[in-house]
Order: structure tokens, then sequence, then C-alpha cells
């Protein structure tokens, strides 16, 4: 069932309850719970707040948790999933859901009352509740009570009618679940929850310029759809800072700005900066041998000489670093590279560097899913990296997990183009992370290694599969589909579930997000084979 | 020979001014046991005192050893009692086991003691004006809100809160409680405010 | 840092438990030991001994005194001029941990009476020292020279200045674990990190 108003229905339900906060591991769920914290944080809505990973963590964060609890709030899980049927709940717990992962699944949307969806996507399109449920029992008794040759064939008739009926219906399901795909970012969602609770901050808008920013550079959602979304946001952030000129100075505060696209550059050099952004790279084609010259080609004309785009940027010539965003819209053309600029937002701090939406999205994928550090642990550092005021060390931290990540992950592709290991098996190609290499502790988590698969793909027509070593014996598989940058349903997710069943390989299909999933490495080549036999 | 090992006890109290460390027993037992001797030569030195009198010198320097010995020793045990003090108001009534085997039995007879003591006159505390007793170990700082965000340090287990709800203290959970339900877990190093 | 003795204080009997040069004034029978340079039983007349100043003390308050305590060197006419040029050059770490709180119990020994001038001098020269080390962030270094009781005014110093600045930026600041809980912890952790 959907919420009506997201107010009333929703927040307004929670207040004086104690709630049980289930957030999912990704960028767009951390920015949502930071402004969901704050809003409780005014209320005084008393909450438990877990992170969970998959739908077991799910399932077990809620049974250690659901002690008195009648309100659950899932925020990018729990969704896709029949909740009532995964988790049974005792009758009077209501869960609210948010998730940005689509479809969502067709119980909790016919639910009466216990699974409420706090947001309706109108894109989604949702099958009729009659073309999909049907009361059998009635049906029973009315065939009994008939008789006589009219009765047979009435019999008759209406078994065809339900045959008609029951095909319809698994056409209607399966163009309905055919791909999984991400809707609106969920923080987007609360943004204007807070805008309607008159509760709007400068934290929310930051929190929620965030998980734009991961929309877009993530290619979980089309460009124009990323547009869209941020249209609210761009709103509510020409208002505050009209309505706030005076305080400018004294807080921080986010502006919309253009910038350079480009990943950490502030924090980086701009020669690193421009061989790791998920934009260029792969068109500068810096695996090759070529490559290089063509980035220092890139830089002559450019204008920046080698010796200034090679030392931190915040040390780089003034003149330089006024130009850098002409200069890179007028070379860019010249290479036959997507010019790399974009109006984006960036959270001015007073007495301190700015901060760009697009590198705290990296930082707070860094923190979740950082080499050694507990995922759970990474998950604090990365609400802690939200934070708008004072001095922020937690951001600091990841931004230096964070440009080791993307190293990790350009020297992955690098050998992996560069010594052919990117595999074609017919409809789609594959490319296997070998365990025991630097990279394989990088990209183990879905996040990093879906950077590296895009980058890999760099928007080719072909789908691409992606595995790197897990947790022992086990291998994460990952499926993108063909054009992610344009159109990113992806129709892994159904694929893997079918091939599981035909292959009889015993996949661990725990990840919120279906395109993802675990199995056991030695059977990897046989999953791949039924797969391959499956797309054909 | 005088007083050198009780200096020894004291440095090492002196350097863990922190922490507590465990009682030495070994140490003590040995510093009486000198004191012992000291006594015994001073008897026998005494005695002979009649026969030569610059003896008395002797006994009088050895006596000012026994008296050094003693005050050492008392401050030892001062300053630890100092410490079991702040023990209770730290950890609370129930220490964890790893501290209660770092103090002596009588010391620990003395903690039971005073926390007995320290909580009748808690109890004892507003009677007049219709408390039923104040906890003064809470609200040690002023409480700026009422709720707080905290983050839970250690796998602690199930927390009863005052209104009967129930909730599981897990590593790395964060929750938003009543000051005063986290108060003495904080300072107890369980959870950890986040600002 | 007064003369009259805290009876139960650890610092007080470590200060008095430092070596003064001393010149005995009467034979001490049995008492040799105090002389490790001696092998005989007694103490002869005229011995010059380094003894802990708690037992110089009680010889020297005996009538007659049994002993004539001299001044330490720090305290002598040479360090004095020193320290009364510039008290900051000199390493009171190495030279006189207890500087100030010997020089409270010497003083009265000292004929020309000049010590405690001297004491006086060189705390305000040093005065500015304590303070920078307080604010420095290389703590170490600017800690090295400073005697026990300058290194504890030092730690007072940028405890007090951190909280004063963490204040001044948040106005709020957060609950946090109890003292003797957190260093209790950060001793297992180490101790378990040693194992």
């Amino acid at each position: 069932m959907f919420v009506e108003d997201i107010r009333n229905d929703f927040y307004n339900t929670l207040l004086g309850n104690r709630v049980l906060l289930l957030v999912h591991y990704d960028v767009d769920a951390i920015c949502a719970c930071k402004i969901l914290q704050g809003l409780f944080k005014c209320d005084n809505i008393s909450y438990t707040l877990v992170p969970v990973g998959g739908i077991s963590e799910l399932k077990t964060a809620y049974e250690e948790n659901n002690e008195e609890i009648k309100y659950v709030v899932l925020l990018n899980c729990g969704g896709t999933i029949d909740l009532v049927d995964i988790l049974q709940p005792d009758e009077e717990v209501v869960f609210f859901v948010l998730d940005s992962h689509k479809p969502t699944d067709i119980c909790n949307v016919y639910s009466d009352g216990q699974v409420r969806l706090v947001y309706k996507d109108e894109e989604e399109n949702i099958p009729n509740f009659d073309d999909i449920f049907k009361d059998d029992d009635e049906e029973d008794e009315n065939e009994e009570v008939e008789s006589g040759r009219e009765g047979i064939e009435a019999v008759v008739e209406r078994r065809r009618a339900r045959k008609a009926w029951e095909e319809r219906r698994h056409t209607l399901m399966f163009n309905y679940t055919q791909f999984s795909y991400y809707g609106k970012p969920s923080a987007c969602v609360l943004l204007e929850l807070a805008a309607r609770s008159s509760r709007l901050c400068q934290a929310a808008l930051w929190a929620s310029a965030v998980a734009t920013a991961a929309h877009s550079a993530l290619h979980a959602r089309s460009p124009a759809r990323c547009l869209l979304d941020a249209e609210a946001l761009h709103r509510y952030v020409a208002a505050a800072q009209r309505h706030d000129d005076s305080a400018a100075n004294r807080t921080a505060c986010v502006v919309m700005e253009k910038d350079a696209w480009l990943p950490l550059y502030r924090e980086w050099t701009l020669e690193a900066a421009l061989s790791h952004a998920a934009t260029l790279a792969p068109k500068l084609k810096l695996y090759a041998r070529s490559g290089s010259s063509r980035l220092r080609q890139l830089l002559a004309d450019m204008g920046f000489p080698l010796q200034q785009a090679r030392q931190a940027y915040r040390s780089m010539d003034v003149e330089l670093r006024r130009s850098l965003l002409t200069a890179l819209e007028t070379a860019a053309p010249k290479h036959k590279l997507p010019v790399p600029t974009k109006a984006t937002f960036i959270l001015q701090r007073p007495h301190l560097p700015p901060l760009a939406a697009l590198d705290t999205v990296y930082v707070i994928m860094a923190h979740i899913e950082h080499e050694t550090m507990p995922k759970a642990e990474g998950f604090q550092q990365a609400l802690a990296a939200l934070e708008v005021s004072g001095d922020n060390e937690a951001w600091r931290r990841g931004a230096a997990a964070a440009r080791k990540c993307l190293q990790a992950v350009a020297s992955l592709v690098h050998t992996t183009l560069s010594s052919r290991r990117l595999l074609l098996a017919g409809p789609f190609s594959y490319f296997i992370v070998q365990e025991g290499t630097p990279e394989a502790g990088v990209v183990r988590g879905p996040l990093w290694l879906g950077e590296a698969a895009r980058w890999v793909a760099g928007g080719c027509a072909r789908p691409l599969l992606a595995s790197a070593p897990g947790p022992p014996a086990t291998c994460l598989l990952l499926g993108l589909p063909p054009r992610f940058d344009h159109e990113p349903r992806n129709l892994f997710g159904a694929a893997f579930e079918q091939a599981a069943t035909k292959s009889g390989v015993s996949v661990s299909l725990d990840y919120v997000d279906s395109s993802v999933i675990t199995l056991p490495t030695s059977q990897r080549a046989q999953f791949l084979d039924a797969l391959t036999a499956l797309l054909a | 020979m005088f007083g050198e090992k009780v200096i020894e006890l004291l440095k090492e109290a002196e350097r863990n001014r922190d922490t507590i460390d465990q009682y030495n027993d070994e140490k003590v037992r040995q510093i009486i046991e000198e004191m012992h001797v000291l006594f015994k030569m001073n008897m026998a030195d005494a005695n002979a005192t009649t026969e030569n009198k610059s003896l008395w010198t002797t006994v009088q320097v050895r006596h000012s050893a026994l008296e050094r010995n003693k005050r050492c020793l008392l401050a030892y045990l001062y300053s630890r009692m100092n410490k079991i003090k702040t023990l209770r108001w730290e950890f609370g009534s129930v220490l964890p086991p790893d501290v209660r085997e770092l103090l002596s039995d009588s010391e620990y007879e003395w903690f039971s003691k005073y926390s007995t003591n320290l909580a009748s006159y808690m109890r004892s505390l507003g009677q007049d004006i219709g408390y039923s007793g104040i906890d003064l170990t809470e609200n040690l700082r002023p409480p700026k809100s009422l709720y707080i965000e905290v983050l839970c340090l250690t796998d602690y287990g199930k927390l009863e809160l005052e209104d009967g709800d129930v909730i599981l203290l897990k590593k790395n959970s964060r929750h938003f409680l009543p000051t005063s339900e986290c108060q003495t877990l904080i300072r107890q190093g369980i959870l950890k405010q986040i600002m | 840092m007064g003369n009259q003795s805290n009876y139960l204080s650890i610092s007080d009997i470590l200060v008095t438990n430092e070596k003064v040069p001393c010149k005995f004034l009467h034979d001490l029978p049995k008492m040799g030991f105090l002389d490790p340079a001696s092998t005989e039983d007694d103490l002869k007349t005229g011995t010059n001994v380094e003894i802990p100043l708690w037992l110089a003390e009680s010889l020297y308050s005996r009538r007659p005194p049994l002993v004539s305590v001299d001044l330490p060197k720090i305290y002598k006419e040479a360090y004095r001029e020193i320290l009364n040029a510039d008290a900051c050059t000199v390493d009171l770490h190495k030279l006189g941990q207890h500087f100030y709180e010997l020089g409270c119990y010497i003083a009265k020994h000292d004929i020309k009476g000049e010590v405690g001038n001297t004491l006086v001098n060189t705390f305000r020269q040093r005065f500015r020292m304590i303070l920078s080390a307080s604010a420095s962030t290389d703590s170490i270094s600017a800690l090295q020279p400073l005697s026990d009781t300058e290194r504890e005014r030092t730690a007072g110093a940028a405890s007090t200045e951190k909280a004063l600045s963490t204040w001044l930026k948040r106005g709020d600041c957060p609950l946090s674990t109890a003292n003797m809980v957190a260093s209790h912890r950060k001793r297992k952790r180490a101790e378990m990190e040693m194992l």
C-alpha cells in the first residue's frame, strides 16, 4: 500500500513511538538516513539504527531488534522482497519502506496496511490488483452449486477464462519484474518531507545533493532522470541562498556551481584526477601505450604545464586553477572527449576548503567498502563524513581511502584491458578479478566492482559481467546492462535467477540489488555457461 | 633495608595514576617483614643500651625508618582507596570481573561498604521534598538535550528502558535515546555520544 | 609545595626520598651500611654520605643534631648563578626532577638564605616555557626539559585549553567515557597486544 501523504501518513505516525531504522549500505541510503536522523532529532523520536547489507542481514537485524517495536523504517532495502513473508512479523508491526531499488514487490504494493511504501514512483508500471490477485475460494464454491449442461459449459468457459487470465498475469508479471532498476533517490524524497515539515537545513540539502550526485556518478539513473530528480533540490538551494545571504559567511552552505566532474581533484593532482575520472579515462585509453601521451596532449591543449598538473591541486598556480573549467571545456571536444564539467552542488564552508558532492560520493563509497575496516564501522564513518559543520576528519580520511580505491580500480582496469582479460562469451563479455592480486581486496564489494565494470565497459553495446573474489571460496558476480549510461535498466537480476535454477548452482541472491550475486568460485564456470545458453 | 622496597611500591602506583593496579600482596608482605626485622633489632639494642649508651641513637634511627615505612604503606593504601572510590562512581556498583580481581579481599569489602553507604545516602536525598532519592552519579554535567544520539561500542546485550521498552545494544548500532538512560552507559564506555 | 608534610601524599614521599649530601657529626654504631664506600659496622664521625632527605631530616632534628645537611649541587652557588642568568637553559628533568619541592625542604639548610629567591626566580623565568609547552603541538620535545611538577602544570594547562577551544567551537561538549574506565580499557588493550 502506498502512503498518500508523506507527512501525515508516514512521519506523523512515527511521532512519540520508538522506531527501528534499517539502512542499506549505499550512498543514497546513508544520505537519506542523515536527513531522517535530523528530523527525528528535532522531534525527539527515539530510534535504533542498524545498517544492513543484504536480505539475510535484514532478517537478523529485524529479529534482534523487534522487541517492543511497532514501527520499522527501511531505507533502500526491503522494497523488492515480500517483507511479510520473509520477516514473519507480528500483525501490529508496520513497515514503512522507502526503497529506490525497483521493481517493488507486488505483495508489498498490495499489502493492506502492514507494509506501507512511502513514495510512489510514477515510472513504475504496477499491474492492477485484479490482474494479479483473484479470490480462489469464491470460484470453487460457485462451481459446486451449478450443474447440468449449462453448468458444465459455464465451468468450461470459466476455466478457459481463468487460463487466459493466468497467462495474462504471467506476461504482466514478467514484464514487470524483467528489469531491475533504480527509482528516485530516497534522499530526495525525504528532502521533500523535510521541506513540508519546515525543517529544511543545510545538512538535509547537502545529504540530498550527495545522493543526487551518487545516482548520476554511479549511473543508477539515466542522465535526464537525474536532472529531473534534482529539480526540487535546485529550488530549495536557490531559496535557501536568497534567504540567508547574511549568514553565508558564518555557516556552511550548499551552492550550485559549474564544476569539473573529476573525482577528488581538489584533494589530488589534476593529472591524477583526469586519469581516474570514470567519464574520461576509458576514452583516453590509458591502458594502451599511447594513453599517457594522449593525456599529455590533452593537458598541453588545456595550457597546463605538466609540472603544474602533477603537483597538488591546492598548490597549483592560481591563474591555472581559475582557468581550469574553460580550459577543460575547450580542450575536451578537440580530443573527442565528453566535456567533464557539470552544474553540481558544492558545500562552501567558512575558513575551510569547499567540498564537492561528487567527491563525497567517493568518500562514502570508500568508507562503506573499506579494504580493512569492518563494514559497520565504515557506515558510522560515512555518516560522520556527511556532517556539514566543523572540520570533517572522517571526510578527509575517506578521501585518502577513496584515492587509493580509485587507483586500484584504474590499475585493475588497465591490466584487464591491456592483457586481454576481457573475455567474450556469446551475448556478453566478462572479466574475472583473480584472487591474490593487490586490487582484489578493494573490489570485493559491489560498489567498487561496479565502478571497475563500468570503466571496463566504457559504454560499449554489450552487456558485461564482472566477478571478484569475495569471502573464502565464493565470488561476487555483477551484471552491467549494455549502454548503461543511457538506459540503466538491468536485465541480469532475472537472468541470474533463471540461470541459477537451470544450472543447479547454489547461488546466493542475498544482495538487495538483484544484479549482484555471490556463488561458489568452483561453480562459476558452470554458471556462466548456463547464463550464455540462457541469453543466446 | 631502609624503606627502599616501599618506594618501589609507591613508584609503581604513581606510574599508573589513571588506573588501578593489582594489589601487590607480595611486596606488602615483604615490607611488613622488613619492619618486623627492624623492630626486633631495636628491641635487642634497646636492651643493650644500659651498657653502650651510643646504641641509643641507632635505635632512634631505626625507629624513624620504621615510621617511614609505616607512612609509605599507609600512603599506598590511601591512594588505592581513593581510586576505589572513583571506581564506584565511574564503573557503577557492579565491577567488571577484570577490575574486581585487581582488588584485595579487604579492599573489595571496603568497596561494597562504600557502595552501600553511597546508595543509602542517595536514596535519602530529597525525601523531604517528595523525591525518592537522587542518583548523584547521573548528570555530572548539565544535560543539554533530552535525547542524544549514541553509538554502541561493544556487544552489551539487552537494555531495558524506563518505559519498559527493551533495546539490543550491539556493536556499531546507533540509537537515539533519552539522555537519562544513556549517561551511565556512556560513562562506562559502552556507548559513545555522537554530536 | 609547603614545608608542612602531607602525610599521605605519594609525591611528597617521593620528594623526601631524594638524596642529600650529609656529614655525620657523631658515631653511629651498626649503621655502617649507610655509607656504600665503607666496609665497617659502625659509621664514624665526619663521614660524608648521601642519604635520603627523610632520614637526613630526622637525624638533623635530634638534639644535638647527628648530621649537618649540605646543599645538593643544583642549589649550590655555581648552579644558582646559571639559574639566575637563564633558567630556561637548564634541563630540570635531568638535574632535579623535584627541583621546587626539594628546594623548599633544603632552603633552611642554606646559610646564606638564597635558595628561596632562586626558586621563585627560576619559576618566574620558566613560566613562559611551561606556557609555550602547553600550547605546543610537538609536546614531547617541549616537555623534555621540564621537571615533574612543571610537566603536571603543562598537562593541566593543555587539557584546559583544549576543553575551552572545543567548547568555543561547538558550544557544547559531548558526554564522554569516565577517565578511569577509558584508561583501564586502553591499558588492557595494550596488554592484549603485547600478548
